[in-house]
């Protein structure tokens, strides 16, 4: 094992030298940064060539350059690293720093939703395979896979920022759009919960009543203007993510599971008052996490206290409904924050940005209310999220559904049912732990993949990450800075691979890494 | 045990219910008053420091930030006028003779430096130190022109103008308020090479280690130090001024940790924060008093430039109040109309400093390596007619028409590279250059005469039958591909054979440059109006001739424009005299002024273009809502 490590790691330095070599001189040698003074009407062009030449060391062979760039990384070895200056004349170290934690904040959240939501759409359309929902969600994610993310974009900012941004002038929803809102709502609903055609009318029609009532009541009070969730909506929240934790983890015909989840929900919107006095206007992230850890020590307890056998798996359908159910009374606190947050000077009434990572007169180093520079991170984050998770959901998707499909079609799910467990056991237990084993591949490197950043989203929606970085380094010349977003992508692209080898090596017990 | 902690912990926040409920309703109060005070301008690439001088920190984005920081003697108005800007300081010719030429620039008095240091002639001297090359040398600095090592002050300024004809060292009045600068020569556009204002004291004190603000004497003293540093040309001391001045001002990241004497200001704004690529915030000066006032009613208190790379975006960003100056100067079609589609927005269509035209090569240009010997080369009758009527064929109407009306409809073609259309100098060039051979009757005629001209020396050419090969290079960029496929097609009837060669890197491939090319077509970007302006296209060893071009009589009256002082009747009858040896060798013609698109919140007003400098922000004092 420790010399297949060392063999791997070896490798991976070889590969990284030799793939920076070649990355170094192809770049050099297909770009001229002199170009740009070539149109220059400067008097004293002259001596700028002169001088670029000399800055940039434009008279030394590329492939001997490189060398000279090696220095600096191998300086790092005793802790002198150095990537060199950008053309700009900063330390690409400290661009990098700064960019590094840009993309994450930018592509984390889209990552994690296009996870989550894609293997769980995924597997709910192989279990109800060649259902309507199962045709309807692989039209659409065939439909979203297809989109170019800038014009997804350009529509996004069309019809989530600026329209809507309109609308708030004076947010009275028209009838017609109640009805078409409420109606995708239902099928929506309808289609996820499935069942015979009965059901699937009578679940749709509920759904859809309980949207229109629900529009009429925000349209009515524009509710958008000072949005705000109170203690029935988050009592409501509270409830669904009761109901879908209970699902998951014990099936909702247990008794005990069903009464840990509802109690939490219950105890969890009876805290929402005296939660308010952990979050002042001045707080910080320590709050937030205060709040989380009141609420899912409430939901432990509760969850352990209803049965004394299997008392773990209570206290975590308790503790998870308790973390799911605390996420709307943040919300809700950023939402009392809405309407002062409307009339700054920085926002003046249009609250979605189109580009964009916050507001300056809004960081927190301006603002020391912690609730109203939360919500403007947030509120610039709403579109490059939707967006990347739009385009990255459609792959999960399909990659679940696939893998969940192929593992629900082998012995032992047979075996499973054979021997009379019930269907949600099967599934959850034997088959969607086993169709997670060959996602694992896909997302650690799709992890790795995030750092090298989101080139158009970044550039598009104006977000200095390291896919702006790059891009920035492609147009400009910049050599150094080039090599450096290039470094940290090589190296996190192939370790990833290596920690996927791992990875399977530890998930799945049929592979065995010799030595 | 863990049902009483349950309880506990219930009864905990149950007390606290009510002041919790008192807190959040106390909260809400406006952020900010309710009129609108911030103006917030694009930057189409990255803000990267705040001394744009330095070899490093060069380009327009960052001289946007210094017009609202550094306020000087002069600046470009929207008529491309140059406006002295006497609540600055003033400039004036003292000594007027052929081989002792001296100007002294006067500080108003009564200015001061945003952290209250009085601004004095001192803060001029800066300007001397980055643009003599003589200074650096002789100070140990280093030579600029050095090809290995970098001067302690890296700055683009060396080499020009200034540093080649000035002599010895400025001196400073006794009253430290004004400055004489001596040259060599008489110098005509001496009003161009004002000194740019420098807050020196703040260099000196950071050079010093100085991390934070001084009050206003220890400001004071410091200017002496870099005074007796300059005078005595102190080595140690201008070296470590030259390595903060050319690597501190550099910034990723402007907060509460940066040294604020890096911010020191006399413009109307100070930078306040800026993380790289996203976006910077200037507050008002308090202090500014070295420019025009600032408008009384609702001005503006705070400036935001956001970077946005991306054009569609910007588009979007404006239309949705994230940005409420939008400005470019390479528009669109699809950008105009959907700028002119924004309800809340004021759309402004102007010429910029830039022209674009097509020329013709006729030799091979300073160090070339091949030799040219298309169907232009040389001064025989042949190639003359074949040039000339290259350029009856160029269809500039036809151009201007299709492709650059839809972008600013008061758009005509352009007539010479001498002046802009739309003044006096622009009608009396034109009339006596002898352009009128190529803007007299209609298109059809020209190509008809044009192919007239082919045919003396290829009879038979004809409207079916090009046998005049030509290599027409440029940009590959939509605008540039059309105009190539229209220029094809008329000349295709005046029997030439035009194959475009579409470059995505024109200038960075000497290729496309070289002899393998006939004709090339460009745009070139005005950043003043000097009185040399274009004879660097012009002049055979000109640093922008890269068409082979040589005429002796024509280079003798632009080094006159280059060297003399003269009336503005006389430069424009010099430049007349230019443009007719131009206009008879047949050396190519322009096509029109780049058209440049401004878009701005309805509710802002005096937002203006300058074709010329900082295109936005040159009249900020006049903005308000």
């Amino acid at each position: 094992m420790f010399a297949y490590v060392l063999r791997r790691l070896g490798m991976m330095l070889v590969v990284i030298f030799g793939a920076s070599f070649l990355a170094y001189n192809l770049q050099a040698y297909s770009s001229n940064p002199l170009a740009a003074l070539g149109e220059s009407q400067e008097e004293n062009k002259d001596f700028l060539m002169a001088q670029m030449i000399r800055n940039l060391q434009l008279d030394v062979p590329p492939p001997i350059r490189y060398f000279s760039w090696l220095r600096g990384v191998i300086a790092g070895l005793w802790g002198d690293f150095d990537l060199g200056m950008t053309r700009d004349g900063l330390p690409v170290l400290e661009v990098l720093g700064m960019a590094v934690p840009v993309t994450i904040r930018l592509v984390i959240t889209a990552t994690f939703l296009a996870i989550i939501l894609g293997i769980a759409v995924g597997m709910i359309t192989a279990i109800r395979q060649y259902s309507r929902f199962d045709y309807v969600v692989t039209f659409i994610s065939f439909l979203l896979f297809s989109l170019p993310i800038f014009w997804v974009a350009v529509l996004l900012k069309e019809y989530m920022a600026i329209q809507f941004n309109d609308f708030l002038v004076a947010p009275e929803i028209p009838p017609t759009a109640i009805g078409v809102a409420a109606a995708s709502f239902g099928l929506v609903v309808a289609g996820l919960l499935g069942g015979n055609r009965a059901r699937f009318f009578s679940i749709f029609f509920g759904a859809t009543a309980f949207a229109v009532a629900v529009l009429i009541y925000v349209s009515e009070t524009s509710w958008f203007l000072d949005p705000t969730l109170g203690v029935f909506g988050v009592g409501f929240l509270a409830l669904c993510s009761a109901a879908i934790v209970v699902q998951l983890i014990t099936g909702l015909d247990s008794r005990k599971g069903l009464f840990a989840g509802l109690v939490t929900a219950i105890l969890v919107t009876i805290l929402y008052h005296p939660l308010q006095a952990l979050m002042p206007e001045d707080a910080g992230a320590m709050s937030v996490l205060a709040v989380f850890a009141v609420t899912v020590t409430v939901g432990v307890v509760v969850g352990s206290l209803v049965s004394n056998v299997d008392r773990k798996i209570y206290a975590r359908v308790g503790g998870l409904t308790a973390l799911l159910s605390t996420f709307p009374i943040i919300l809700d606190r950023f939402m009392q924050e809405f309407a002062a947050y409307m009339v700054s000077d920085a926002v003046n009434g249009r609250p979605v940005p189109t580009l964009g990572q916050g507001n300056d007169l809004l960081t927190p180093e301006q603002q020391s209310n912690f609730w109203i520079s939360g919500l403007d991170a947030t509120m610039h984050l709403i579109l490059p999220t939707i967006a990347l998770t739009l385009v990255s959901f459609a792959g999960y998707v399909r990659f679940s559904r696939g893998s969940l499909l192929e593992v629900l079609n082998m012995d032992y799910i047979r075996t499973a049912r054979a021997k009379g467990l019930s269907e949600r056991t099967v599934i959850v237990r034997h088959g969607m732990r086993n169709a997670m084993l060959p996602l694992t591949t896909i997302l650690v490197n799709d992890f790795a993949g995030v750092l090298g950043g989101a080139i158009i989203t970044e550039s598009v929606f104006a977000w200095q990450g390291m896919g702006q970085l790059f891009n920035t380094a492609l147009r400009t010349y910049d050599l150094n800075l080039f090599m450096g977003v290039f470094v940290i992508t090589a190296t996190l692209t192939v370790a990833a691979n290596f920690v996927a080898d791992l990875l399977y090596g530890v998930v799945d017990p049929r592979i065995r890494i010799r030595k | 045990m863990k049902a009483k902690m349950a309880f506990r912990a219930v009864a905990l926040f149950a007390a606290t219910a009510l002041a919790a409920s008192g807190l959040t309703a106390g909260a809400l109060a406006p952020a900010q008053a309710a009129t609108k005070s911030t103006v917030t301008l694009l930057s189409a690439g990255n803000i990267t420091s705040l001394n744009s001088d330095t070899s490093d920190g060069n380009s327009v984005y960052n001289a946007t930030v210094e017009s609202l920081t550094r306020m000087g003697f002069s600046y470009y108005d929207d008529k491309t006028k140059l406006v002295m800007n006497t609540r600055f300081g003033t400039m004036k010719i003292v000594k007027n003779e052929k081989d002792d030429f001296r100007i002294q620039y006067t500080v108003r008095p009564g200015q001061t430096w945003s952290d209250g240091t009085p601004i004095t002639a001192h803060d001029l001297l800066l300007s001397h130190i980055i643009t003599s090359n003589q200074f650096s040398i002789d100070a140990g600095l280093g030579d600029p022109s050095s090809k290995t090592q970098k001067p302690s002050f890296d700055s683009v300024g060396y080499s020009s103008t200034y540093g080649n004809n000035v002599v010895g060292d400025p001196v400073v009045s006794s009253d430290g308020m004004s400055i004489t600068t001596r040259f060599k020569k008489q110098l005509p556009d001496w009003q161009l090479l004002a000194p740019g204002v420098f807050p020196v004291h703040a260099l000196a004190l950071m050079a010093d280690g100085r991390t934070t603000l001084q009050p206003v004497n220890v400001g004071v003293t410091a200017k002496q130090t870099f005074l007796t540093a300059f005078k005595k040309k102190n080595t140690a001391f201008l070296k470590r001024m030259g390595a903060i001045w050319t690597k501190d001002y550099n910034v990723s990241k402007v907060d509460r940790n940066t040294n604020p004497l890096l911010l020191v200001s006399n413009g109307g704004f100070i930078v306040q924060s800026y993380t790289a690529g996203s976006s910077m915030t200037l507050v008002r000066n308090p202090r500014y008093s070295s420019g025009p006032a600032m408008a009384t009613r609702n001005p503006i208190r705070t400036v935001v430039i956001k970077v946005i790379t991306d054009n569609t975006a910007a588009v979007q960003a404006l239309r949705n109040g994230d940005i409420d100056i939008y400005y470019n100067s390479l528009p669109t079609n699809n950008d105009r109309a959907a700028l002119s589609a924004m309800p809340n927005v004021t759309l402004d269509t102007n010429v910029g400093g830039n022209y674009s035209f097509i020329h013709l090569r006729v030799s091979n240009a300073a160090q070339e390596r091949d030799t040219y010997s298309g169907p232009f080369a040389g001064n025989s009758q042949r190639a003359k007619d074949l040039r000339r009527a290259f350029m009856l064929a160029m269809p500039r109407e036809q151009i201007v028409e299709v492709l650059i009306k839809p972008l600013n409809p008061k758009a005509s073609p352009l007539d010479t590279q001498f002046a802009f259309q739309g003044t006096p100098e622009y009608n009396t060039i034109t009339r006596a250059s002898g352009v009128s051979e190529f803007t007299r009757g209609t298109q059809a005629q020209r190509t008809a005469q044009a192919l007239a001209l082919v045919q003396k020396h290829f009879p038979n050419a004809s409207a079916t039958n090009a046998p005049v090969k030509i290599s027409f290079v440029h940009a590959n960029v939509a605008l540039r591909n059309q105009i190539g496929a229209l220029v094809a097609a008329e000349a295709k009837k005046a029997g030439f054979d035009v194959t475009s060669f579409a470059s995505a890197n024109l200038f960075g491939n000497r290729d496309n440059l070289s002899a393998r090319h006939d004709a090339s077509m460009h745009g070139f970007q005005l950043t003043s109006l000097a009185q040399s302006n274009a004879t660097g296209i012009f002049k055979s060893d000109g640093a922008n001739n890269a068409w082979g071009w040589n005429n002796p009589e024509l280079d003798k009256i632009l080094l006159r424009l280059q060297n003399d002082v003269l009336t503005p009747s006389q430069i424009t009858k010099l430049r007349s005299d230019a443009d007719k040896i131009i206009m008879s060798e047949y050396w190519g013609l322009p096509l029109y002024a780049n058209p440049t698109i401004t878009a701005f919140n309805k509710a802002l007003k005096n937002v203006k273009t300058a074709p010329i400098g900082n295109n936005i922000t040159w009249n900020f004092f006049e903005w308000s809502y």
